[in-house]
């Protein structure tokens, strides 16, 4: 049910031009970048790529290898295109997720007002109440083989919040316009008039946090990375690759200033998306 | 308003108490503390007196208990070995002593029987036992004393044990008398820094709320002029270039500024100390400019979008433009806008704090600020559960009484808000 | 006047807007490009020339870490161990070639009852740092010594020492509460203390240099109570004057120290200081010395000329591998275990780690007697034999399940071993799952039968001396249901009876004879795959003199002192980073 004004005035933002062109781009190399990495990301080619001192071959040194390897002998390309494929699929699902949640909170939280709405705003609060990082350390503490599919329930369970916040008063809204009150007068049922009428009015603000979300997500899964709680070795992400270049940085900074322009581009590609879906859909100027 | 207050005060202790029952949870789930905190060569007969000093040998559901202190209050390693020590005196006084309260196996109890309930206190150097014996005819006596904690059993085993007379004896209570528990405002001993997690916290808290409120100074300095500016010049270039820059701000995380910032203006350029905290008021601010600048960007970016929204919506409002009509000169215009603009920046100002408190985890770690990070994230690492919940308790009761003032401020500006809250 | 169409007006401001953040961010870089400054090369301050050692200045260190009590008779991490040595005195000490020499006893112990009975006299007008109750401190005798072992033996303290000092008559007695006073502890005069123990034990007087054994007065314990820890008082060169915590402790020189040397008039230990900050701050000039580097700042200091007079790089006496759970499946197969310990490319490893680490392939470090360059048994790369092993274990095509493997820690160091280990062990069929725990957990998990499978393991030395690496780590004696010190849970009764017989051996010769089988049947069974003896490099400033890195201590900077030149002398104290803000507030620097 989207307004072709909206998809008009979308199209005339630049911002939202060039941060969905990065967002394509980047998504597009996460989805074939396996198919165009020329190496397995994980082999070691320590006598290849390894010089006698140990310091990882640079840009161009070696054939095949354009963007040298990493300090165990790995080519830095194949990992930054593995790594961006792991990065992108954490932070999609994982922002489905709380998309998924945060929209069950606030869709029925603002519909159906009393109890359900004060048990899923406590629970917003007391989300809000956690110290993010420190709940995620010992989570991440408390699960002893910790799994790709753990990392995406941790980030979405925590961070569902905002858009459950949003979705809920933008649904309150909703349900005092007259056609919902006259649906509701008529008998029709809760699950269709909530399926049918609320949840695509309440579309906008969703898709506007969820873009958003996913900036958010890379973020926090690079920061878990950093705090060394990312993915399992010896799987890459973006994260994790600047962590393991950050001990490098004096000798070798590209190891970490690759993996962090990607992190912050692909940021920077959502985070415009977002406003310019925002602009779109709730129009100001 | 009152009644709004009342309700949103009852709120915010229910969530503390809801997390603190959530992280009390996690934390025991990580693994038991004795051996990491007493090493490597500890016999087993220590890693069960460690387990018994701190009640870890007790059921989750009573160690909980333990820690709000709801009965049988277990703090630090002195109540539970003056209790020991006596029981282990009145059974060599030929007494069978059952102890329900360490154990709760209540069923095994013989019918007739004598009760002990005790208090410690300590009351400056000295300790002091406040003990009541009960036979089992019901005859109740006192027995106090005080002195070195080491002598407190054996000053008062023989006269308990000759109240008493033999046969079987329940001990009841054996708590702390003075303060203790989270209900009394006490967080507890910290296991590997061997003292009151209080002062544990007390001494890192003041350095977090520093580099937090430097931060929060440039937040707003930096965020609402960029976001006036971008409102007074909108939709000229000024304006979009100010809040593309924004995007970008955003999008830039500590952990990939803070490394990059450090050496560059700390190291090659000098223009900063390198990490560290510093001697003296004066110093610590010093060192605390980088990191909260790194800290900064993006709650700074933030702020500036909000205030540029709002602003534009305020002037664009009726009664600005019938200012601007009146022939009010432009800068009273816009400061009558801007003072408008704000209330939803107060709003923001609650949750910007704890931002800053939780997300300055990485950029303590990156700038070795001695803060709360660093405390927690060891505290984890060690096993150290009482300073975990501390930093968790210190931290929820923040938010919860950021956004309550919040909430007020709020409330006291704009009525609509009470009425809306309590629909 | 035409009024400008609004909407190009826009689509203007908008296109020259989304340039303004690139200019912006170009104009920072083209403005940092035309003013980097070349960091530093070599040290920022030469020394003044100055041959006569003297007194006085500062001298800061620094560890990663934090310190996590200043009494002698808990500390047993090497960083609560730095402070100590600064503080405290032993009976005896090591000199720079690993050999007991006295300290604070007048003399090396008379030995009698074979072996058995320890007479030490102690050096007269050792004084106590100032104390409450004794402002000018107060001589040390006999008394404190046997008080201080007393503590030190008490089940209240709960040390981790113990177990060390069994061996004296009566300990254990004492321990479980049952006597009031150590029987095998004996004081004859005011400076004669003599040691009475059950059976002759060769590691004794190493256990007597232990910094546990270092003597406290009694009075400063009575005083603060739980609170000592706080408000250390021994008789070393330094004394302790403040900690803040998490970022500093302050020592100031004793000037009534027994053997008075020059040394700086202030001691700063920086605490909580990751490496990566304190190779900046040595750069500097605001750190006197540093130890361990990121692989990073270790490769710009071994290759920098301008470092090479200033840094020392030496193997640690300690020995690291991969613990394997003899108890648990498949490490029960000696096989497995010699496969894993055969498929390891330690070559490799050291060449990903910027060449640190030394090869190994048996439990002893070169340093320590026993060690034996040659060893046939020694593990080693060669994938033939592992294969060869996977055979005999029935295993041919590698291991139908994937092993786990603990590994402590959780930075980028712990991953790049995990996933060097993954990588050698695919070549033979081992899928490696890793799981990241923290040392505590280690300690505590690992110590337990059937938990751990396999582990990065390591040992440093607590005193040069064979036993302590075998009989520690693989004697059945070291297996408990809790906090076995036997990690691997290796038993071996062949062994255990070479390592009792060796323990009360008294001819050297026949004693390291015994240790050299030891270690040789430990090499075969294989309960570690052992992989490496690290390189450590330390460096210091060129003013710094009289150090020289300790074989038996970490980071022992009681000996320095300061040819500092004169820009040095003036150096104003703020912690870290001696640059002071008056340099950017000069109005701040007036407050």
């Amino acid at each position: 049910m989207m307004d072709p004004r909206a998809w008009r005035r979308f199209r005339k933002n630049k911002g939202a031009l060039v941060g969905g062109i990065l967002v394509v781009f980047v998504t597009l190399t996460a989805v074939f970048g396996p198919l165009l990495a020329p190496h397995d990301p994980n082999e070691q080619l320590r006598d290849v790529l390894l010089q006698d001192d140990g310091a990882p071959v640079g840009i161009g040194q070696v054939e095949g290898h354009p963007l040298g390897a990493d300090s165990t002998g790995r080519d830095e390309l194949s990992r930054l295109l593995y790594g961006g494929g792991v990065s992108m699929m954490v932070a999609y699902l994982a922002t489905a997720l709380a998309i998924f949640i945060g929209t069950l909170a606030g869709v029925t939280a603002g519909y159906f007002g009393g109890w359900i709405d004060f048990g899923w705003m406590r629970l917003v609060d007391l989300m809000l109440s956690l110290p993010f990082l420190l709940i995620a350390i010992t989570i991440r503490r408390v699960i002893e083989e910790p799994q790709l599919w753990t990392l995406i329930l941790l980030l979405s369970v925590l961070s569902w919040t905002t858009l459950g916040r949003v979705t809920r008063s933008k649904v309150m809204q909703i349900r005092e316009l007259e056609y919902i009150q006259a649906a509701r007068a008529l008998d029709m049922g809760h699950l269709r008039i909530l399926l049918r009428h609320v949840l695509p009015n309440a579309l906008g603000p969703i898709i506007v946090l969820g873009t958003t979300l996913v900036a958010r997500m890379i973020i926090f899964e690079s920061a878990l990375s950093f705090l060394g709680l990312g993915v399992e070795p010896p799987d890459a992400t973006w994260g994790s690759m600047l962590n393991e270049g950050r001990q490098q940085m004096m000798s070798f900074p590209r190891l970490m200033l690759f993996p962090s322009m990607l992190i912050v581009m692909t940021v920077f590609g959502f985070n415009l998306l977002g406003e310019g879906l925002r602009d779109a859909f709730d129009p100001k100027d | 308003m009152l009644a709004f207050i009342v309700r949103r005060v009852l709120g915010a202790i229910t969530i503390v108490f809801l997390v603190v029952l959530l992280v009390f949870t996690l934390v025991h789930a990580i693994g038991d503390p004795a051996a990491a905190t007493l090493g490597p060569n500890a016999g087993p007969e220590q890693l069960a007196d460690f387990q018994r000093k701190y009640g870890l040998d007790r059921p989750l559901g009573q160690q909980l208990l333990g820690y709000l202190g709801v009965g049988g209050c277990v703090r630090g390693r002195r109540p539970a070995i003056v209790e020991d020590d006596l029981s282990a005196q009145l059974e060599r006084a030929g007494l069978d002593v059952a102890r329900p309260h360490r154990t709760s196996e209540e069923s095994a109890l013989p019918s007739s029987h004598g009760e002990i309930t005790a208090e410690l206190t300590k009351a400056g150097e000295a300790w002091e036992l406040a003990l009541v014996a009960t036979d089992a005819g019901g005859a109740a006596q006192t027995f106090r004393a005080s002195g070195n904690v080491d002598d407190l059993a054996s000053e008062v085993a023989e006269p308990v044990a000759a109240h008493l007379g033999g046969g079987a004896v329940v001990v009841r209570r054996f708590d702390r008398g003075d303060r203790c528990g989270l209900l009394q405002g006490d967080l507890g001993e910290s296991f590997g820094h061997n003292e009151p997690v209080a002062d544990v916290i007390g001494h890192r808290l003041p350095r977090t709320l520093l580099l937090g409120a430097i931060a929060l100074l440039f937040e707003l300095l930096f965020g609402l002029s960029v976001g006036i500016l971008a409102a007074v010049r909108r939709n000229t270039w000024v304006d979009t270039g100010l809040m593309s820059s924004a995007y970008l701000g955003i999008s830039l995380p500590t952990f990939v500024t803070g490394p990059l910032f450090l050496f560059a203006f700390a190291f090659l350029y000098g223009w900063f100390p390198l990490g560290g905290y510093g001697v003296g008021f004066w110093d610590h601010v010093y060192h605390a400019l980088l990191p909260a600048f790194t800290l900064a960007i993006i709650g700074a970016a933030t702020y500036a979008r909000i205030m540029r929204s709002e602003l534009v919506d305020t002037l664009r409002s009726d009664f600005v433009r019938t200012a601007a009509a009146k022939g009010l000169p432009r800068h009273r215009v816009v400061g009558h806008a801007v003072r408008n603009a704000l209330l939803p920046i107060v709003t923001m100002l609650g949750l910007s704090m704890t931002l800053l408190v939780a997300g300055a985890i990485i950029t303590e770690t990156i700038f070795g600020w001695p803060g709360m990070g660093a405390l927690a994230i060891r505290a984890i690492v060690n096993l150290d559960a009482p300073t975990v919940m501390g930093v968790v308790v210190v931290f929820a009761v923040t938010v919860q009484t950021g956004n309550l003032l919040a909430d007020i401020a709020v409330a006291a500006l704009d009525p609509r808000v009470r009425l809306e809250k309590s629909g | 006047m035409t009024t400008p169409d609004p909407l190009k007006a826009r689509r203007r401001a908008d296109a020259i807007g989304c340039l303004v953040p690139l200019a912006l961010a170009g104009a920072v870089v083209a403005l940092l490009a035309a003013t980097w400054p070349s960091p530093p090369e070599g040290p920022r301050w030469r020394g003044a020339g100055d041959a006569e050692p003297r007194s006085g200045g500062t001298f800061v260190f620094h560890h990663e870490e934090n310190v996590r009590t200043l009494d002698p008779h808990i500390a047993y991490d090497e960083l609560s161990g730095m402070a100590v040595r600064l503080m405290f005195d032993g009976l005896l000490d090591y000199d720079m070639e690993s050999n007991l020499v006295p300290s604070l006893a007048e003399a090396m112990p008379e030995v009698s009852d074979g072996g058995k009975r320890f007479r030490f006299r102690l050096r007269r007008g050792v004084q106590f740092h100032p104390m409450p109750g004794h402002p000018e401190g107060r001589e040390l005798t006999a008394d404190d010594v046997r008080w201080s072992m007393e503590r030190l033996l008490s089940n209240e303290v709960g040390s981790p020492g113990y177990p060390f000092y069994s061996a004296i008559e009566g300990a254990g007695e004492y321990h479980e509460g049952a006597a009031d006073h150590v029987a095998g502890i004996r004081v004859i005069d005011r400076y004669t203390i003599e040691f009475q123990l059950t059976e002759a034990d060769q590691t004794f007087l190493n256990a007597m240099a232990m910094t546990f054994a270092y003597p406290v007065p009694r009075e400063n314990y009575a005083h603060w109570g739980e609170e000592v820890k706080f408000h250390p008082v021994g008789t070393g060169p330094f004394v302790f004057e403040s900690w803040e915590r998490d970022v500093e402790l302050r020592f100031r020189r004793h000037t009534r120290y027994w053997d008075p040397q020059p040394n700086p008039d202030e001691m700063v230990f920086q605490e909580n200081l990751n490496r990566e900050l304190a190779a900046l701050l040595f750069r500097n000039g605001d750190l006197d010395a540093i130890h361990r580097q990121s692989p990073s700042d270790y490769r710009f200091f071994r290759d920098a000329e301008q470092w090479a007079d200033y840094r020392d790089e030496f193997p640690r006496v300690s020995t690291f591998g991969i613990g394997l759970n003899c108890e648990m499946e498949p490490f029960d197969d000696v096989h497995v275990r010699r496969a894993i310990a055969f498929a390891i490319d330690r070559e490799g490893w050291n060449r990903a780690r910027a060449g640190r680490l030394l090869p190994a392939g048996q439990i002893l470090p070169p340093a320590i007697p026993g060690h034996d360059p040659d060893l046939p048994e020694a593990h080693r790369l060669d994938l033939d034999v592992a294969r060869e092993e996977m055979r005999l274990a029935g295993h041919p095509d590698g291991l139908p399940e994937p092993i786990t493997v603990w590994i402590t820690g959780q930075d980028d160091t712990a991953r790049t071993y995990g996933e060097l280990l993954q990588h050698d062990l695919a070549q033979i069929g081992i899928e490696v799952r890793l799981r990241f725990v923290s040392f505590a957990v280690y300690l505590t998990e690992s110590g337990k039968p059937n938990t751990a499978p396999a582990f990065f393991t390591g040992w440093n030395m607590d005193f040069p001396d064979p036993s302590n690496f075998l009989d520690i780590l693989f004697h059945s004696r070291s297996i408990h249901p809790e906090n076995s010190e036997n990690r691997a849970f290796y038993r071996n009764d062949e062994l255990d009876g070479i390592l009792d017989q060796a323990r009360s051996e008294t001819d050297r010769e026949r004693r390291l004879g015994l240790y050299r089988q030891a270690n040789a049947i430990i090499s075969r069974d294989a309960p570690w795959a052992f992989t490496y003896n690290p390189l450590s490099m330390e460096l210091w400033q060129p003013y710094v003199k009289g150090y020289e890195p300790h074989p038996v201590w970490f980071e022992d900077y009681r000996n320095v002192w300061l040819d500092l030149p004169r820009e040095r002398l003036t150096r104003r104290l703020t912690g870290r980073g001696a640059s002071a803000p008056a340099v950017l507030f000069p109005a701040m620097g007036a407050l």
